[in-house]
């Protein structure tokens, strides 16, 4: 399709439902790039996240020497599209990949990527990032090195002796906590560990619903037999009831479905293309509130193809009430029922294999 | 969802096959047939893939002139009047014979040759299938762009009749069995026109295109569709429905939130337009300028698709489920909103009634069966135990409470659901249990005040005409399934409770007829063996379903309960 002609096209069929200000473009493939360009179009139609990084980015490029990192080039290719003069067409994310691989030696060669890896990757180094342009500014001698705040224990406030890592625009956008809660059956003593998350990774079951998959995930699992638990209280091994509750629900909820499972006896892993129904609203409790958290989709990034190996990423981005589809350079609106071509195939070896990957949802100002 | 999830109470779905039977307290339901599409069309299913959806439908004996035409409401009376009138009025060519016996009956429109169909319109004399000419059991149910309909009671697989639409895919459908003039059956189809015809001419023609039928044009499919409404495919038809005891009024609803009511009487092919609709959420009744119009009103009744409209039994209410999350019960006769009520979240996809239309349920996206109160105007419970979205929901009009002789002091519904996590779940519903929590609500919440949510969900009685906001988890009483059974191994459409039977159905398009259990000292069934039935046996159940008034079908009405004790 002619980059030319696909723009105008899309702004053909939009018509003067198009939005004020907004801009389609498509994002080249440097070969096997598609991990990055689905990932990169899923954050930037994020619009809390996106407008945030860029009065970031403008606030703090007054300093003439600041060193390239990812999230300049980040800033870049998203103010290059929001600045773009034209209101469709194609960018060439260049610099950006080429920092990108510059940085991990996991996305150097020409192979297909995982594009949650990448996702994960990507939110990290630009906490790290920021974390330390946030030390900086304090300019003081005695900061220590930040730990990684995501996915990892969090010390509460209460224990007194680490203080809190700065909040950073990630965190303000992606984070949640999760507790652990362990109870032992004997002596009922509950146990309780904060952890948190910068998005969630599910099991999936064929023919079932990302509900149920986050039921499952907060399920109640039995430590018995050979796993008991250690009780400090009991000072022995003992039966206990382990689950996992949503302490703290994240503005952007970002749902990853863990498709690809090793499989001992291949020796490799294989993709589940199994049928997880996804909402176009959704909602949490959470246990530090006492209304659910509501969520709208507004993204979806698809696996295309039968292995991990192998295949394409495309994704689905909501925007101003109607869906677009991103193909890498291609961009075209799609119909919302489209997004039930995704869901995966109740047959195993069925001809579909465009499946959804990693769901975004946006959290709805009020609680309902 | 902090909770645990409850495990599915009752006969647990095999975790490897799937089993051929499950059990209830009354028994064990035996796999008895299944009923699928011919192989030959499963090609076609990659063109335009279609959600296969099933209707039951009774043919009664044809009427004979001494039988009596049972008592009807003097308005309703005005109206066959009229319709007579306008009959009459019609050109000779309505006209059309049935059958072997040749004698001559009006039926509503003629034939038209609109969408491209190039079908006679002469009506078949054949004699070949005079079977199909007295009365049965069938089911009709589609697949891609062909209508099938199979002998409910014979145990072939395949079905006894196709029927092709060319021009556009049939998405619903439904079966009239009071209607009096000929037309019992319409058709939905993707590019929102609506099909009615006789389900017995159908039976009767050889061919493989509908004979003999009224074509429904919907004028605004043509219109410029706001892109970000959905385009061309928001047209499309979701539900259509006969109004009961409104002989020859059906309603159509569609993707795009608006519901337009016909009159099969009047001509399917006129011009029509009705004001644009400003503001999508809002409802809007329009009545037809002209009197030759049809559709005869629009209902635009929210913004994005209309999932699934059904009516009380005796016709009076009208509930709608949509992509909204809002079920709405409407006064049909009035115009006006009675009440309505958001599901957790997501979609609502289907809705039905109870067979004294005190009771609905829906079901949707967020994999809950919800309860509502026609009386209280409210929901009253909340089914869990769905592991991914509810496709249908329905009472079964055949069940009774096993204490039946207490039957005024304690009320107990059975109902079914099934989802496209290919299950089928039967839950008890014992009003005196669920309504005890509702008198006493939580006070340990801390937001608990009298302007709180709380406050708002304990009023007595909502008022009329608002709908309710979504309620919180902890607020709402949960049901748990008294059955929980993987009946398919596709995600499921469709859920019919018959007499002898429960019928399932997958969104590819197989059929599965799960026999009810056989009470031996009942004289209600005419066979107790165990063993298949001959044709003998099946001649006699023929009779015993024909005998019962109206289809199982939730859009109708519903038999009493029969008593199996």
């Amino acid at each position: 399709m002619v980059m030319g002609a696909s723009g105008s096209k899309l702004e053909k069929a939009l018509g003067d439902q198009f939005p004020e200000g907004e801009r389609y473009f498509g994002l080249e493939n440097f070969g096997n790039t598609c991990y990055c360009n689905s990932v990169l179009q899923a954050l930037y139609f994020c619009i809390p996240f996106r407008e945030q990084l860029l009065e970031y980015y403008a606030n703090n490029k007054t300093p003439g020497d600041v060193e390239e990192n990812l999230l300049t080039c980040l800033a870049d290719l998203f103010m290059q599209i929001s600045q773009a003069k034209k209101k469709t067409g194609v960018i060439a994310p260049k610099r950006f990949v080429q920092r990108v691989k510059k940085q991990n030696e996991l996305f150097r060669s020409y192979m297909h990527q995982d594009a949650h890896e990448f996702l994960n990757f990507l939110l990290n180094e630009l906490v790290d990032i920021l974390e330390k342009e946030s030390s900086a500014a304090k300019d003081s001698p005695q900061s220590s090195s930040p730990e990684k705040a995501p996915n990892g224990p969090v010390q509460p406030l209460a224990n007194g002796v680490k203080k809190e890592p700065p909040v950073t625009l990630v965190h303000k956008n992606f984070q949640g906590i999760l507790t652990n809660e362990t109870r032992c059956l004997r002596c009922e003593t509950v146990t309780a560990r904060d952890e948190t998350f910068l998005d969630l990774s599910v099991d999936i079951e064929q023919n079932s619903s990302i509900t149920s998959c986050l039921k499952n995930f907060c399920s109640t699992e039995t430590l018995n037999a050979e796993d008991k638990f250690f009780c400090d209280k009991c000072c022995s091994l003992q039966e206990a009831q382990k689950r996992m509750k949503i302490k703290k629900a994240p503005h952007i909820l970002v749902i990853h479905l863990k498709r690809f499972k090793y499989i001992e006896q291949l020796g490799r892993y294989k993709k589940l293309s199994y049928r997880v129904v996804f909402p176009m609203e959704l909602k949490l409790s959470n246990t530090s509130d006492d209304v659910d958290t509501e969520y709208s989709l507004f993204a979806v990034v698809v696996h295309v193809g039968s292995g991990p190996n192998h295949g394409h990423y495309v994704s689905l981005v909501k925007s101003h009430n109607h869906w677009l589809f991103f193909d890498d350079e291609n961009v075209e609106m799609v119909e919302e029922q489209t997004l039930q071509t995704f869901f995966g195939s109740s047959h195993e070896y069925s001809g579909n294999t465009d499946h959804g990957y990693i769901l975004f949802y946006e959290g709805l100002g009020g609680k309902s | 969802m902090a909770s645990a999830a409850g495990s599915a109470g009752g006969a647990g779905a095999g975790s490897g096959g799937l089993k051929t039977y499950f059990k209830t307290p009354e028994g064990r339901h035996k796999l008895q047939y299944e009923k699928t599409h011919s192989p030959a069309v499963v090609h076609y299913s990659h063109s335009g893939k279609t959600v296969s959806q099933m209707t039951v439908a009774y043919l009664k004996e044809k009427p004979a002139g001494q039988g009596s035409t049972p008592s009807t409401p003097s308005a309703g009376s005005g109206m066959r009047s009229a319709a007579a009138r306008l009959l009459g009025t019609g050109n000779g060519s309505r006209a059309l014979s049935f059958g072997s016996n040749g004698t001559s009956r009006a039926v509503s429109g003629s034939s038209r040759m609109g969408g491209g169909i190039g079908v006679s319109t002469s009506a078949s004399g054949s004699q070949g299938m005079a079977n199909y000419d007295g009365k049965g059991a069938y089911i009709i149910f589609n697949t891609a762009d062909t209508l099938f309909i199979s002998d409910l009671n014979s145990h072939d697989k395949d079905p006894i009749k196709s029927i092709h639409f060319s021009s556009s895919n049939p998405l619903c459908h439904a079966f009239d069995p009071e209607a009096k003039d000929g037309h019992d059956l319409l058709v939905g189809v993707f590019s929102g026109d609506v099909y009615s015809m006789s389900l017995r001419q159908q039976l009767q023609d050889p061919g493989k295109k509908p004979v003999s039928y009224q074509h429904f044009v919907n004028r605004d499919k043509d219109k410029d569709k706001d892109p970000s409404q959905g385009g061309a495919a928001s047209s499309r038809s979701t539900c259509v429905a006969w109004v009961p005891e409104r002989e020859g009024i059906f309603v159509v609803s569609h993707a795009d939130g608006n519901l337009y009511v016909y009159d099969k009487c009047k001509d399917g092919n006129t011009d029509w337009t009705f004001p644009t609709v400003k503001d999508q959420s809002q409802v809007l009744i329009s009545h037809a300028k002209s009197s030759k119009s049809n559709p005869i009103a629009r209902w635009h009744i929210c913004q994005g698709a209309i999932n699934d409209i059904s009516f009380s039994p005796d016709g009076a209410y009208l509930a709608t489920v949509g992509r909204d999350g809002h079920l709405r019960v409407f006064d049909f006769a009035k115009e006006q909103l009675i009440f309505g009520g958001k599901s957790y979240y997501g979609a609502l996809l289907c809705c039905s009634w109870s067979a004294d239309g005190k009771y609905l349920l829906s079901g949707g996206e967020d994999d809950l069966v919800q309860v509502w109160s026609m009386d209280d105007r409210k929901i009253v419970a909340w089914g869990e135990g769905h592991n991914s979205w509810v496709s249908a929901v329905s009472f079964d009009p055949y069940w009774s409470p096993p204490n039946s002789d207490e039957t005024e002091e304690n009320v107990m519904y059975r109902f079914g659901s099934i989802g496209q996590d290919t299950q089928l779940l039967l839950w008890d519903l014992a009003l005196e249990e669920i309504a005890v929590p509702l008198r006493h609500p939580s006070g340990g919440s801390p937001t608990f005040s009298s302007g709180s949510p709380s406050a708002q969900w304990d009023n007595a009685c909502p008022p009329a005409g608002v709908l309710q906001p979504s309620p919180r988890m902890r607020d709402v009483p949960k049901l748990s399934p008294l059955v929980a059974h993987r009946v398919h191994v596709d995600p499921l459409s469709g859920l019919e409770f018959t007499s002898e039977s429960i019928l399932t159905i997958c969104r590819e398009g197989l059929i599965k007829i799960w026999a009810r259990p056989i009470h031996s000292e009942s004289n209600q069934q005419p066979d107790s063996s165990e063993q298949v039935v001959g044709n003998a046996t099946a001649k006699d159940k023929m009779l015993t379903s024909s005998n019962k008034a109206g289809a199982s079908s939730p859009s109708f009405k519903q038999p009493p309960p029969v008593l199996f004790t």
